[in-house]
This record gives C-alpha cells, sequence and structure tokens, in this order.
C-alpha cells in the first residue's frame, strides 16, 4: 500500500514537473502553434485567413508550422508569398513533438484530423468559416465535442449565435474575430468600366445569371463580365493583388454563394468602390446587418444590390448598368459603399486575431495553473 | 466651374431658322444650361450661314448659365464648313458640336472633365449616344461598340483602333469632345466628303496615333431619322452607290490631311448608267 502511494505521490510530482515545464513555455513564448492545411483547389477564404492567422501568431512571438495533408502540398499561388513563406510540414510524414502547451488550428473540413488528434496533449481549436462544411464532414449525431474540441474561432456574431442554438450556449467556447480586408483593395483612381466582376461558388449559377442577363437586355451585348481569372489556358485563379487590381477597374461586382457564412467579395467590391450585387447568403454576414440593442437584425441600406431570389439577380445587373451609364450613382451612395468596406480593415483583424490567440493562451496559463494548485 | 475643371466651348450649327428648328434649338440649349457642378458661365457657339443671319438675330433668349455667342458663316454652309468655320473663333481649349435638334445630359460637363483628367494621353473623347425616336422612344445606342469585347478582341477596351473601323463604320461624333489644337492638326472636317465625313475623320486620326475613347456615359441624346434632317435626307434620297461611293472616298481620303477635292465623275457615270438602263 505505501509502495501504492510512494508511486502514485512520484506520478504527481512528474506531472506537475510537466505542466509547470509547459507553463513556462507558454509564458516565455516558446510553445508552438500548429496550423492545418486542407489542399482546396478553387480560390478559399478558409485557406487565406488560415495564412493570415499563421502570420500574426508568429508576429505575437510563437513558433508556427503550417501542418499538410500530403507532403507535395502545392501552396496556393492567391495568396501573397509573405503569408505562405513559412514552415510546411506533412502530417503523414512528421515525427513533431507535441507538448501540452502546444495549440494546433483545425479547419470545419478536416474533421478526420479531429478524430486522429484525439490523443495529442495540444490544445485543439476548430476554425469555423461555414457551418455547411462543418455538417457536411460530420456524421448524423456527432459533434466536434466527439473530437474533444471545444474551442472555436469564427468569423461572424451571427454564425457564433446560430452554434450556440443548434449546440447549446455553453457546450462550446466561441471567439470571433474581424475579417479583414487587404489595404491594396481600394477604388481606382481613374474611371471604371462597363464591367462587371462575376464570382460564385458553382459555375451553373454564373453561366445562366450571364444568359438570362443578355435575353432579358439584349441592347447591353457590349456589357462584358469578368470572371477574374487570368487570360491563360486553361485559366488560372488570380493572385489577390492582382483580383484587387482588376476589380476596382469594373463598376460591379456579382456575387452567388448561398453556403458561404461570411463571404469577403462583397467587402472586396465595397472597399474598392464597386458596386456588390448578389444572393443574400442563408447566414447573413455582420457587414449586411445592423442589429439594435435587443438583439434584433435589419438589413442595412447602401451596401449593394440584395436579394434573395436568385432569378432576381440578371434584372439587378439591368438596373445597374443603366444607372451606370445614365451615371445616377450618386457620389454619395458610393462614399458611403466604401466606408463600410473601410470598417473591415487588416488593423483590426490583427487587433482581434491577437486578442482570440491571446486569450486561448491566458486560458491555458490559467487551467495549468489550477492543474497544479488541485494537484497539491 | 469647379477647380481644375477644363472649360469647354459648345459649338452649335444650325442652316434654317423655322419654327420646329427653333423650339429644338432652344431645348438643346436648355440641356447645356442646365449642367451640374458648374459655376461659371459656358460659351454656346452658334453657328449660322449669313442668309439666316436676320431672323436669328430675333431669337435670341437669355440662359442664366450660358453665353451665346454667334457665329456667322459665309459660303459653304454645309455642317463641317460651320464646324470648321467655329473652331477658329472659340477661346476654349477643348470643345463639343451639338446637334441643334438634340441635347446633352446634364452631367455631360462633368464626366467630360473626368475622363479628360483621368486619360491625359487621349484628346478626343465620344459620348455613348442614345438614338431616339420623335416620341423620345428608345431606338438603340451609338459608339457603344469601343466597348464590345467581341468586336474589339483583345483591344483596350473603349478604345477605337483602326481594326475596329474598318469592320465598324457606325460611330457618330455628335457630343464628342476634342482638343481643338489636335483638330487642327488632324486638318478638321472635310468639306468636300458628304455623309461620311466624321468616319473619315476618325479613320484619319486614328492613322496619325490619335488615342480615341468612348466614355462609357450616356451624354447625348440623339433624335434619329428626324424629318427634314440630313440623315432622314440621306437615307431617303441618297441612291445606294452613291452611299458606296462616301464610304470609299473616306477609305481612300483618311491618308491626306488636306481637305482635297473629290472626283465625282463615279456619280455622274453611275447615274448616266441608270438613265440608259431605263
Amino acid at each position: 500500500m505505501k509502495k501504492v502511494n510512494e508511486t502514485k505521490h512520484l506520478e504527481i510530482q512528474d506531472q506537475k514537473k510537466l505542466i509547470n515545464e509547459a507553463q513556462d513555455r507558454l509564458k516565455n513564448k516558446k510553445s508552438k502553434f500548429l496550423f492545418c492545411l486542407p489542399e482546396i483547389e478553387s480560390p478559399s477564404a478558409l485557406i487565406y485567413e488560415i495564412y493570415r492567422h499563421a502570420d500574426i501568431v508568429e508576429k505575437m512571438g510563437y513558433e508556427v508550422i503550417m501542418l499538410t495533408e500530403k507532403p507535395n502540398y502545392n501552396v496556393p499561388s492567391y495568396v501573397e508569398e509573405c503569408l505562405t513563406n513559412r514552415k510546411h510540414l506533412s502530417m503523414e510524414k512528421s515525427k513533431l513533438p507535441i507538448n501540452p502547451d502546444d495549440f494546433m488550428v483545425i479547419p470545419e473540413t478536416f474533421t478526420n484530423v479531429m478524430e486522429q488528434t484525439k490523443k495529442l496533449p495540444c490544445k485543439r481549436i476548430g476554425m469555423l468559416q461555414s457551418l455547411d462544411y462543418k455538417l457536411n464532414a460530420l456524421i448524423p449525431g456527432t459533434n466536434w465535442t466527439n473530437f474533444g474540441i471545444k474551442d472555436i474561432i469564427t468569423t461572424s456574431s451571427t454564425l457564433k449565435e446560430l452554434i450556440q442554438v443548434y449546440y447549446g450556449e455553453n457546450t462550446y467556447n466561441i471567439k470571433t474575430f474581424d475579417v479583414g480586408i487587404p489595404d491594396y483593395f481600394k477604388p481606382t483612381t481613374k474611371t471604371t468600366k462597363p464591367t462587371i466582376s462575376l464570382v460564385g461558388r458553382n459555375s451553373n449559377d454564373i453561366t445562366k445569371i450571364v444568359k438570362l442577363f443578355y435575353t432579358r437586355f439584349p441592347h447591353f451585348s457590349w456589357v462584358e463580365f469578368d470572371l477574374m481569372t487570368t487570360n491563360s489556358k486553361p485559366p488560372q485563379p488570380l493572385r489577390r493583388i492582382d483580383f484587387a487590381k482588376r476589380l476596382r477597374k469594373n463598376f460591379a461586382g456579382v456575387w452567388v454563394d448561398r453556403i458561404a457564412s461570411f463571404g469577403t467579395f462583397p467587402l472586396e467590391c465595397m472597399k474598392s468602390g464597386v458596386i456588390p450585387i448578389g444572393l443574400k447568403p442563408d447566414i447573413l454576414p455582420d457587414y449586411l446587418i445592423n442589429k439594435n440593442d435587443k438583439g434584433e437584425y435589419s438589413f442595412k441600406d447602401s451596401v449593394g444590390y440584395w436579394t434573395e431570389n436568385y432569378y432576381d439577380i440578371p434584372l439587378m445587373i439591368g438596373d445597374a448598368v443603366t444607372k451606370f451609364i445614365d451615371d445616377s450613382i450618386d457620389d454619395k451612395t458610393m462614399e458611403n459603399l466604401i466606408k463600410e468596406g473601410e470598417k473591415f480593415s487588416e488593423q483590426n483583424t490583427k487587433e482581434t486575431v491577437e486578442k482570440v490567440y491571446q486569450e486561448l493562451i491566458n486560458e491555458r496559463i490559467e487551467l495549468f495553473k489550477n492543474a497544479i494548485k488541485n494537484g497539491k | 466651374m469647379e477647380n481644375n475643371m477644363k472649360k469647354i466651348g459648345f459649338i452649335i450649327p444650325i442652316h434654317e431658322i423655322n419654327k420646329q428648328n427653333t423650339d429644338l434649338l432652344e431645348k438643346s440649349i436648355d440641356s447645356i444650361n442646365n449642367q451640374s457642378n458648374v459655376d461659371e458661365k459656358i460659351n454656346v457657339y452658334v453657328v449660322f450661314p449669313k442668309k439666316i443671319k436676320d431672323k436669328f438675330q430675333k431669337f435670341n433668349k437669355e440662359w442664366a448659365n450660358i453665353n451665346i455667342i454667334n457665329i456667322v458663316n459665309s459660303g459653304d454652309y454645309s455642317y463641317q464648313s460651320q464646324v470648321n468655320t467655329a473652331i477658329d473663333e472659340i477661346s476654349e481649349d477643348y470643345f463639343t458640336v451639338i446637334e441643334f435638334d438634340d441635347e446633352i445630359d446634364k452631367t455631360f460637363l462633368k464626366n467630360a472633365n473626368k475622363f479628360i483628367t483621368a486619360y491625359k494621353d487621349v484628346n478626343i473623347f465620344l459620348p455613348l449616344i442614345v438614338d431616339v425616336n420623335e416620341k423620345n422612344e428608345f431606338i438603340g445606342f451609338y459608339n457603344e461598340r469601343a466597348w464590345h469585347r467581341q468586336l474589339i478582341e483583345d483591344g483596350e477596351s473603349g478604345i477605337i483602333t483602326k481594326k475596329l473601323l474598318e469592320e465598324n463604320s457606325v460611330f457618330n461624333l455628335s457630343g464628342a469632345i476634342f482638343k481643338k489644337q489636335t483638330f487642327i492638326d488632324l486638318g478638321k472636317y472635310k468639306t468636300h466628303i458628304k455623309l461620311t465625313f466624321m468616319y473619315e475623320f476618325l479613320l484619319r486620326a486614328v492613322h496619325n496615333n490619335e488615342k480615341i475613347m468612348v466614355i462609357p456615359k450616356l451624354l447625348y441624346k440623339h433624335w434619329y431619322g428626324r424629318e427634314g434632317g440630313l440623315i432622314n435626307f440621306y437615307s431617303h434620297h441618297m441612291p445606294m452607290n452613291e452611299r458606296k461611293f462616301w464610304f470609299d472616298t473616306a477609305l481612300n481620303e483618311y491618308l491626306f490631311k488636306k481637305d482635297r477635292e473629290i472626283d465625282l465623275t463615279p456619280l455622274k457615270d453611275n447615274n448616266n448608267d441608270t438613265k440608259k438602263g431605263e
């Protein structure tokens, strides 16, 4: 019995030592942040945000590693090199030591990784951009908590509220950050063209809009649509900075994406002085709504043309073109549009992301402190 | 004028005064008077032939935002000649020509200035023109083809190129904004060319490396096929062979800045052949 107690006492001492060491590493910024990267071919806001978070956390003083599924990961060309130029390791081949003071950020599409990493001692956090993708990757009746994930970082307060409604208020510790649009999205100093940028999740949705527009407005056959890809064959996604340069030359941008919870294209349009025309997504992002003291939502004015009916879109484009050539969109409306877009600045993202991770770090330190105290 | 706004002179050629023309001219000048964002008077140069000078003197109306300057055009009173005469009289660096039966949009000056300022390498701007009938109903656009991707192919959007002109002659210089010196250096309008003098001018400008841009804003409303108008006259009275003759003439003459005499013999020969055939 004495020997059992002694063994147990030694174990507790060892654990305390480990926890102390973990706590020290965390306080001294020796911990690692691991960001898991799914391979998504088409330009993805999720991938962009993962890289941006990695960059911000690295600037906070922590070691950052990008974890990819496979060894031959293709670094996306649409993300700036200053964000992607960092250590990438393959999960398949990596023998990386993981400590309790380390953090792992896992995006919503990677439920397999969530399951596989269940037993790791580090703090694992789910990054949520789209509820659709989260649900698609889960079998009915399961939840991220089944994989031991209780912390979520997400982009919008409406998404946070929806998670709380469906999963319960205290199921997850949800932190939100503000998505920022880079400063290189800005209005043109020249004049805009009678060209409309067209961005959507489903190519069929986009093609239909173009065909319906020209059918209804044959006298606008000279108005051009820009799919925002390179001119090469086959076309490739543009680098984000090139996307910005091209966007600001056009007078309007059409966006069709029912499932994005916080699509950035409309914001990029606003910041560039380009009129957004779009289908209201199922989950309305913060930049489209006002919230009063009672928590009630109303749709904002002066943020472009928005509809719940897909078949309104070609008609709205026709109206926008008419207003463009009539020059009847007043300067005040455009100024307000740009101001709305400018609220989502990179500086704001940096501050809110830093706050989110600092809170996670502080919570972890507190946990270690309590663990040591309780172990006495 | 707002700070940095370029002064643009408005030229309105008119060849006959009657009740209808007077009403139309008044509406046209009203549209110039109603320009937004302007706080200095605009000069409107009304050019008319000597023979209607007395009738025109009876007609003077006062407009708050414009100065009407009458220019008497002696001799040939073709549209081209009237414009060429006015150019020598205007004081502005830029000018535009408005047909007396047409109107401009209230944002004409604002947009003209915006584009002149933004595109310093361009000295000739064409507006997007809306064609309407006598009931003011929409018929179509003019000048939009410079923005049509299928027509310009790999060319720069909004810019009129030689290739575009070779395949499309349907451009209208009514309401176009010219840098005065450029218009003079290019040789002005040719009075010896009927029907296609605007097309010939465009070809000549492009041939001399002038960049011509179409402003994608509806700045000019054109009354298509007005009874008594020149286009109406041509479409009803000018035979097909004569129209072809003038197109071919434009394609030959744009290489020359000089307003050369045109040999009209082919037209006379054609007329004789027609009579022989009868």
